[in-house]
């Protein structure tokens, strides 16, 4: 059963992991391609003083991709479900309601995280290719909120869009907002490229923690509880 | 079932958590408006304290005693900052205390130091250009290296991304001769060219020892500065000045601040009092006959004049409003039982920062559990299920009350 369920996610979602895959692997091949252009016009060591006296972040173009990938997933994995109520008879299948609700979260976490490692392992391969480990280092803790970021977008939409109520729907839109916006604290020029240095795990631990809004969601959705 | 109920719960943290980041901040965005922060310069003219405080609504000139000056007042009280000025306008004394008012003497002697929380905790790429500082040039290039000092001294070449062995080694050796215990913490210079020469870094090894670090043609030349056993560094700022004074200032884990001398290295003790590098701001601004320094507190500004021999001459303290001294602060406090944010002013990373509001809070957060009480009675809830939507409602008032209205059944 919960193979089929696999099964069917795969062909519904295919085509989306495409398209979103794509831009993401432009976007980061862009950040090699940039990189790489200015190294020629400008010395490496000049580059690296930007890098690292005035935080040039060279890879900035991805911080907002992962974000937008977890949204539009979340909106091509579920409006399909929601119109003419799909998700109603798929909920009514012989399987646990949470089980069926988590595998279908699921499948979109792992090709969201498919798309987001191939996304690292080019920033990760860029910057050891032109600076040293250090570099790196910043790079990783910089770019980790941005990626928690795209989890987050789409379990919270994923939540939002499955919820019945328009009141429930605003308040964890609004949250998710919120959480999402919180990520992207702190970057910017002079302000701290690594400004999760400290509190990744945090970051971490809350969205993992919101995996769990879509049972909340899925239970009002298919009781009909206004 | 017992998802549900977690999912519930985290939905009900993550609402309580961003409604109390959000509604404080956009309250604070429509209600708040920055206090005068008052700036103190030792005036040679007045011999005592000149006193400016601006803000968007105008400028005031004041000294600890009296008030009512103004701008014009304020240039000649300040000779050192406003020279230019007073020389076209030929309003620059001869001498001043004895000493002969020499524009190139003045500019050659002005400096300024700050030292925020904020540059304390920021933890740079540990990656830093060791300039060559006998190149016999007039201008400092950009070396072609990059140098770390983890484990041992490494230089990275930056166009080929490679260490260059030679050079590590024989700065490890020369560091290693010198004493220095090796993995290096922070090191810290004035990282650019715009500087008349380079007078090399300052590095804390692993026993908060801290090292003068020169490349002279090539060769490196190490100091120990034999800092007091006592003394944990936190932050060092370097100046170069064709003065050659001092190299710097060095804030101890304690908030001491010394300046570090070219002779021997010896450390002079700021004479200062209620210094903290961990909330506070300093500013110090020296000239041919003083050395100020401006210590800004949330709720107080205070000013220190020093003589040149680092000799205390004048104090002067003045009280600021916070913002909880206004109406605006006490209506946020009665309208939020506590205000979270995750970035603060003295703090590069973002960090849990909450605050929690007086007693006065209580009267809202009690009003929210009684409302979440009739919520609760209207929708026919047994009380076993409204009690701790109740709870939360009073503990958290309202932000609690948006989750009580929120999540009919909230468990």
């Amino acid at each position: 059963m919960l193979f089929a369920l696999w099964y069917k996610e795969w062909l519904k979602t295919k085509w989306t992991l495409v398209a979103i895959g794509a831009i993401n692997l432009l976007v980061a091949a862009g950040v090699y391609l940039d990189l790489a252009n200015t190294m020629k016009t400008v010395e490496a060591n000049v580059v690296l003083m930007n890098v690292v006296f005035k935080e040039y972040l060279y890879y900035v173009d991805i911080k907002y991709i992962p974000a937008l990938s977890g949204l539009i997933y979340a909106v091509m994995q579920f409006t399909p479900e929601l119109s003419q109520s799909r998700l109603k008879l798929t909920l009514h299948l012989p399987a646990p309601e949470q089980k069926i609700l988590a595998t279908t979260q699921l499948i979109g976490a792992l090709e969201l995280a498919a798309i987001f490692a191939i996304d690292y392992l080019i920033l990760a391969a860029t910057t050891l290719a032109f600076f040293p480990v250090e570099v790196f280092d910043s790079m990783t803790v910089t770019v980790a909120p941005w990626f928690f970021a795209g989890f987050a977008a789409y379990f919270v939409t994923a939540a939002a869009f499955v919820e019945i109520s328009w009141t429930r729907r605003v308040v964890i839109a609004l949250t998710g907002y919120a959480l999402v916006d919180a990520l992207f604290l702190g970057v910017s020029f002079n302000a701290g490229n690594d400004a999760f240095a400290h509190a990744w795990w945090a970051a971490a631990l809350v969205v993992s923690a919101t995996f769990l809004l879509l049972f909340v969601s899925g239970f009002h959705y298919k009781r009909g509880i206004v | 079932m017992i998802l549900r109920r977690l999912g519930k719960t985290v939905l009900a943290a993550l609402v309580v958590l961003f409604a109390a980041a959000a509604l404080p901040d956009i309250y604070w965005e429509l209600f708040y408006t920055p206090p005068k922060e008052p700036r103190a310069f030792y005036s040679p003219t007045v011999n005592d304290f000149a006193i400016i405080k601006g803000g968007v609504d105008g400028t005031l000139y004041y000294t600890p005693d009296e008030d009512g000056f103004d701008g014009d007042w304020f240039e000649e009280a300040v000779p050192f900052l406003t020279y230019r000025q007073l020389v076209s306008e030929g309003k620059l004394p001869d001498t001043l205390h004895g000493v002969a008012m020499d524009p190139k003497a003045i500019r050659d002697n002005n400096f300024t130091f700050a030292v925020k929380p904020r540059y304390v905790r920021k933890e740079l790429i540990p990656l830093f250009p060791l300039f060559e500082s006998q190149s016999g040039r007039v201008r400092l290039d950009m070396p072609e290296d990059y140098c770390r000092i983890a484990d041992r001294v490494e230089f990275v070449h930056a166009a080929r991304n490679e260490v260059i062995e030679e050079k590590s080694v024989k700065f490890t050796e020369a560091l290693a001769e010198a004493g220095f215990a090796f993995p290096g913490k922070r090191t810290f210079g004035n990282f650019n060219t715009r500087k008349p020469f380079d007078a090399g870094v300052f590095a804390v090894d692993a026993d908060d020892k801290v090292f003068h670090i020169i490349q002279a043609k090539g060769e490196p030349i190490v100091a120990d500065l034999k800092i007091p056993d006592d003394l944990t560094p936190v932050y060092i700022a370097t100046r170069e000045m064709e003065l050659r004074e001092f190299y710097g200032i060095l804030v101890g884990e304690d908030s001491r601040v010394f300046m570090i001398s070219y002779d021997d290295y010896k450390l002079i003790e700021l004479p200062l009092e209620g210094f903290n590098w961990r909330t506070d701001e300093l500013s110090m601004r020296g000239d041919i006959l003083f050395r100020t320094v401006n210590i800004i507190k949330k709720d107080e500004v205070s000013a220190f004049a020093i003589d040149r021999d680092y000799e205390l001459i004048d104090a002067y303290s003045e009280p600021m409003e916070t913002k909880y001294d206004r109406a605006s602060g006490t209506v946020a406090e009665a309208l939020f039982p506590f205000q979270i944010r995750f970035l603060t002013a003295n703090d590069p990373y973002v960090g849990f920062h909450a605050r929690l509001s007086g007693p006065i809070a209580l009267i809202l957060m009690t009003l929210s559990a009684v409302v979440a009480f009739f919520v609760y009675r209207k929708r026919g809830a047994p009380m076993k299920y409204a009690a701790p939507g109740i709870a939360l409602a009073f503990l958290t008032g309202v932000f609690g009350l948006i989750v009580v209205a929120a999540i009919p059944d909230f468990e």
